[in-house]
């Protein structure tokens, strides 16, 4: 690599960790297909540079399912080309990464409607169904 | 609090919502203040370890002395340095002798072998150095103009919101507000597009869940319901809406701080200029992403104090005009003055002037020297201090000594001797007066000296609330003024930013001076004095140094100013004069009043206390069992 | 009375579980828990209740609680502020005077043995008349507190190392809470300031776990200060080519090139600063051009000028097949 291009970047390093997890992934996704066995690995708890961060992401590529969570601060998940291997990326409200995941899943946990936010939904449900049909009927009231 | 519980003392301690550790005690006429005496309790001697130390390193030593107003004594150290050496070159270029000397084996080795403008010069007289050669870049000075100014910004907004607010605010009583009554309320007052019906309702919802969990944390055993507080409910709600609306708006701002400085609290400096360098194509330092992140803080500051705090102040004010009478004080001001256009050497281009008033007489600013041996003085009569030659006369800070000596009662102790000494702070005088420092003696020195802008805002806040200019000498002036010249600086801060942008787009990415970081070009013995206008007042630090070392330093802050204590002729300080100034508590068990008039000083009692000199021998040799 | 628990709080606050578990999630990589731990993570501190906690300021700056004022991801965190109770902390507090005390007091004797102590600042030795509360020397105060304490966090160097205060000559023999209460928990969160994070993460840890994380030789969160700035550090890389900044705005400088030549202690320094960053990521003062100072570790206003290389590069340049390995393993 020639200086000018250590200039223009000073993430440059190679910290040789992007085959290692390469490796890990393939071995996961195994014994997720084996045993049902999911996997999580935190890329926060390993040193990447920005461009091996890249270079994973780009490997990784997108597949057939983007989503996009907002709670806090947007959560994007994105199911890479190969089915089984997703990338999660936590941002708080400043768009600042707070946590970046592969998970080796057939769906990750967090995508998943919760029982509690369910629970509260049903009231909310059942309440506004409620001022609906009281609204509905004071419409009626009215064109009376 | 011992109530009346011997001769009519009153005690209040600790004093809370400040910085550091501060007592009261007051002598009662009934429920009246007779009396009152101010306490700094709490000493660590910062000044005493920064003694020996390279002069480089003094800005980070001298910066722990406090982490609120956490860049000013940063600051103030880094001008210190700059003025010792400085000085030293501007009287060996009249003599026309060359500075730089061979190497001394006591100077510290410096770790620049070869830096930009000072290689090859370094190891041999590098000349008489013109006015230009000595000037730190203009860029430097901008961006320390910009992290000043942010500090002001910062500090007002957090004093007013979470160290005073309460002192006015009942937060129980927000539980009667009108959430529509609230928003038609912040409506009339500002464009702050937050205020919606909706939005008040959710913060009454927040309140009213905090109350009822019965666990009140920070809100607990405070003062509410007591009959001073004046504001309607709506109001309350209001201020405590943006209470929380603050809290979140600065940790946005310090990052003006985190740009320039690496963090918040305690963000780096250097001497000769400044530690981040201008590229604006690498991925470090001030780059593109950078210019555009503190545009949107200086946007987000101004916005703030326009749509948010000011209005507050005085819509808040107009409940509380009979604080316009009392908590005046002694009616003497004083300010070193800063925020330079040009540089610290030209106290003409300062936005904030250097003067002093004395005796409310607003048509006189007399000049301040701050080297003349006989005007600023420290005292030590009533502290815990024993100077060499008696505890009578006072010292210039230039030959400052502080020798601890505690004379007070024995811990625990229910009362301090106030006949004699009683406090860790000095006191400081200016021609033999007790002077105060601050936010109000700001505002005093610009409309003394016919500022348009200050008195524009001054004007037209006295006039919005129906008030004469003499309310702003007391308790609600000096709250006032802080926000008024908060508004002078915010409106100040787009300037130096969009200077600092010229500057860049023209090819001028100089932000260090490295001639002042060699120690190889330093001169064996100097002294110089940093000040700055802290956002609580004048800070002023002396330092002397000697072959490369520091060999004295003395800060005078502005809370020793204002919290110090009695002098030898029996004179009060700042905050003693104005508690004695028309305070009646309504209820001795909750002194409202006597916090109300403190925290418009917004004290700061580390900053107060640094102070310390000399070995304390064997008898300070810790002992842990 | 029964005091509530998180999830009611959540819950009261509009805050969805699945915002929960985000929180969770992020919050176990902070603390190096494995992501499996996440979903018991969330079960525990949700159905944790308010603590009580009282925060006690010594010989200090205020610069520690200007800190956590600025702790980022507001909103989930300062949930965490909102769900401790916090019955004693001058620098917010309404209360002043006897109040002030007696809300100390009255929180000590509610929640005996179950209350947090967190420590801020140094404790002067040399008279006790150097520092007081409402007339009470802090070492008595310190004892009195830390008595009937479930354990006891020390924030910021002078708590955890004496900090300035005790920077040579001590001149009021100050030291630190490790040095005076010996038969408690404690951990020490050094920094000058401590990263906010770290805080908030040993609270979570505790309210979950009920007792704090994995410490350190001296006694810091592993998860926080298992590695070197330098480890962590993005201009590492010019270390390891001896691409050095000489002045603060010359070439390099402007590059972004090591700052080891101008003294930085990044190699010999435990903490997160080159991860987390300062102020919601903004930066950190290596990132600014600064040299790290080295503020976390014990005596390090001692250990000569700020601005003196550390040693010959030789001493911490990376040995191959060290580092980024030894992380690695960490993950699994």
């Amino acid at each position: 690599m020639t200086e000018e291009l250590i200039f223009m970047t000073s993430n440059a390093e190679k910290t040789g960790n992007v085959m290692p997890l390469l490796h890990q992934i393939r071995h996961a996704l195994s014994q997720l297909i084996e045993r049902q066995e999911q996997t999580t690995i935190d890329l926060r708890r390993l040193p990447l540079s920005a461009s091996e961060e890249a270079q994973l992401e780009a490997f990784l590529g997108h597949g057939e399912v983007k989503a996009d969570i907002q709670a806090l601060g947007d959560t994007v998940l994105i199911e890479s080309r190969y089915a089984g291997v997703w990338l999660e990326i936590h941002y708080n409200e400043d768009v600042e990464i707070m946590g970046k995941y592969v998970h080796i899943c057939t769906c990750p946990p967090i995508i998943k409607s919760q029982p509690e936010d369910m629970v509260l939904s049903l009231s909310n449900i059942v309440s506004d169904i409620h001022s609906l049909s009281h609204q509905s009927s004071d419409e009626t009231a009215k064109e009376d | 609090m011992e109530k009346t519980s011997s001769n009519n003392r009153l005690v209040v301690d600790p004093i809370t919502r400040i910085e550091g550790h501060l007592r009261i005690e007051a002598e009662m006429d009934g429920n009246t203040i007779k009396q009152a005496f101010s306490s700094g309790t709490s000493v660590r001697g910062i000044e005493l370890i920064l003694q020996g130390r390279d002069p480089r390193d003094a800005w980070a030593f001298a910066q722990r002395i406090c982490g609120v107003c956490t860049l000013v004594h940063g600051m103030a150290s880094v001008r210190a340095v700059e003025d010792a050496i400085r000085k030293a070159w501007r009287s060996n270029a009249k003599l026309g002798v060359a500075i730089g000397k061979p190497s001394m084996t006591s100077m510290p080795k410096g770790p620049m072998q070869h830096g930009k403008k000072g290689h090859r010069q370094s190891r041999t007289p590098i000349g008489v150095l013109s006015e230009a050669e000595m000037a730190i870049p203009q860029n430097a000075q901008l961006i320390r103009n910009i992290m000043i100014a942010t500090q002001y910004v910062h500090d007002h907004v957090m004093h007013f919101y979470h160290l005073h607010a309460l002192d006015w605010v009942d937060v129980v009583s927000a539980l009667d507000a009108d959430p529509t009554r609230t928003a038609a309320l912040a409506g009339q007052l500002s464009d702050y597009p937050r205020s919606s019906p909706g939005y008040f309702k959710d913060m009454k919802q927040k309140v009213k869940t905090l109350v009822e969990s019965g666990q009140l944390g920070i809100f607990s055993n405070a003062y509410w319901g007591h009959p001073g507080y004046k504001l309607p409910p709506e109001v309350n709600l209001m201020a405590l809406a943006h209470y929380l609306d603050a809290l979140t708006w600065q940790r946005d701002v310090v990052k003006v701080h985190t740009i320039f400085g690496g963090k918040n609290p305690h963000p780096n400096f250097v001497v000769g200029g400044v530690p981040s360098p201008i590229n604006l194509n690498a991925s470090t330092g001030i780059n593109t992403r950078r210019l555009v992140q503190l545009q949107d803080a200086i946007t987000q500051m101004k916005s703030f104090v326009d749509q948010v705090y000011y209005p507050d102040i005085v819509a808040i004010a107009g409940y509380y005009k009979e604080w316009g009478t009392r908590g005046e004080g002694l009616g003497n001001f004083l300010t070193y003055g800063d925020l330079p256009m040009t540089s610290m050497d030209d106290p003409g281009s300062f936005l904030f002037p250097r003067g002093a008033i004395l005796g409310r007489d607003l048509s006189k600013v007399h000049d301040v020297d701050l080297d003349d041996p006989s005007e600023i003085q420290e005292f030590v009569s009533s502290s815990w201090y024993r100077y060499s030659g008696g505890n009578t006369s006072g010292l210039h800070p230039f030959n400052g000594q502080t020798t601890l000596e505690y004379t007070g009662p024995k811990p625990p102790y229910k009362h301090l001797n106030t006949g004699a000494e009683y406090s860790w702070l000095k006191s400081p005088r200016w021609k033999g007066h007790a002077m105060e420092v601050g936010p109000l003696a700001r505002v005093l020195m610009m409309y003394a000296k016919k500022d348009a802008a200050a008195q524009d805002i001054v004007n037209r806040s006295l006039s919005i609330l129906d008030l004469e200019p003499s309310a702003l000498f007391s308790t609600l002036g000096r709250t006032l003024a802080r926000a008024v010249e908060t508004k002078i600086v915010v409106n100040q801060l787009q300037s130096w930013y969009d200077q600092l942008l010229d500057n860049i787009a023209k090819g001028d990415t100089d932000t260090f001076n490295p001639l002042y970081f060699d120690p190889t070009n330093w001169p064996i013995k100097g002294q110089g004095v940093g000040v700055m206008e802290a956002p609580r007042g004048a800070l002023g630090h002396w330092l002397v140094m000697q072959n490369g070392k520091i060999e004295n330093y003395q800060c005078v802050v502005p809370t020793t100013w204002n919290a110090g204590p009695r002098d030898p002729n029996s004179q009060a300080g700042a905050y003693e004069a104005a508690l004695q100034d028309k305070h009646t508590l309504h209820d001795p068990d909750q002194p409202l009043e006597i916090l109300r008039t403190l925290h418009s000083f917004d004290p700061c009692l580390a900053c107060a206390v640094h102070v310390m000199d000399e070995t304390g021998e064997e008898r300070l040799r810790l002992k842990v069992r | 009375m029964a005091l509530p628990t998180l999830n009611k709080q959540l819950q009261a606050s509009g805050i969805s579980r699945r915002t929960f578990l985000k929180f969770c999630a992020t919050t176990a990589s902070l603390l190096a828990l494995p992501q499996s731990a996440v979903a018991d993570l969330a079960t525990a501190l949700g159905n944790a209740r308010r603590p009580s906690v009282i925060w006690l300021p010594f010989q200090e700056c205020t610069g520690c609680t200007e800190a956590i004022l600025r702790s980022h991801a507001p909103t989930l965190e300062s949930l965490i502020f909102d769900h401790i109770s916090l019955d004693y902390q001058h620098t917010i507090m309404a209360a002043a005077g006897e109040q002030a005390e007696d809300a100390r007091r009255a929180a000590m004797k509610a929640h005996k043995g179950q209350y947090l102590l967190l420590v801020d600042g140094s404790v002067p030795m040399g008279n006790p008349g150097y520092s007081t509360i409402s007339g009470m020397s802090n070492v008595d105060m310190l004892r009195e507190s830390a008595k009937d304490a479930a354990g006891i966090i020390a924030i910021g160097t002078c708590a955890s190392f004496g900090g300035i205060p005790k920077a040579n000559p001590n001149p009021t023999g100050a030291v630190a809470v490790s040095d005076i209460i010996t038969d408690k928990p404690i951990v020490n969160i050094s920094g000058c300031p401590p990263l906010p994070i770290a805080i908030t993460a040993v609270l979570v840890h505790y309210l979950t776990f009920k007792r704090f994380p994995d410490l350190d030789a001296l006694q810091r969160p592993l998860a926080f200060f298992g590695e070197t700035i330098h480890d962590r550090c993005y201009r590492r890389p010019f270390f390891e080519q001896r691409k050095f900044a000489k002045s603060f705005d010359d070439e390099g400088a402007k590059n972004g090139w090591c700052l080891f030549e101008l003294g930085c202690k990044g190699p010999e320094t435990f903490n997160a600063c080159a991860t987390v960053k300062w102020n919601q990521g903004t930066s950190f003062p290596i990132e600014s051009g600064h040299p790290c100072l080295g503020c976390s570790e014990p005596d390090f206003w001692d250990k000569g000028s700020f601005y003196q290389a550390l040693g010959p590069w030789e001493r911490y340049k990376s040995k191959p097949g060290k580092g980024a390995q030894k992380h690695a393993g960490k993950n699994s």
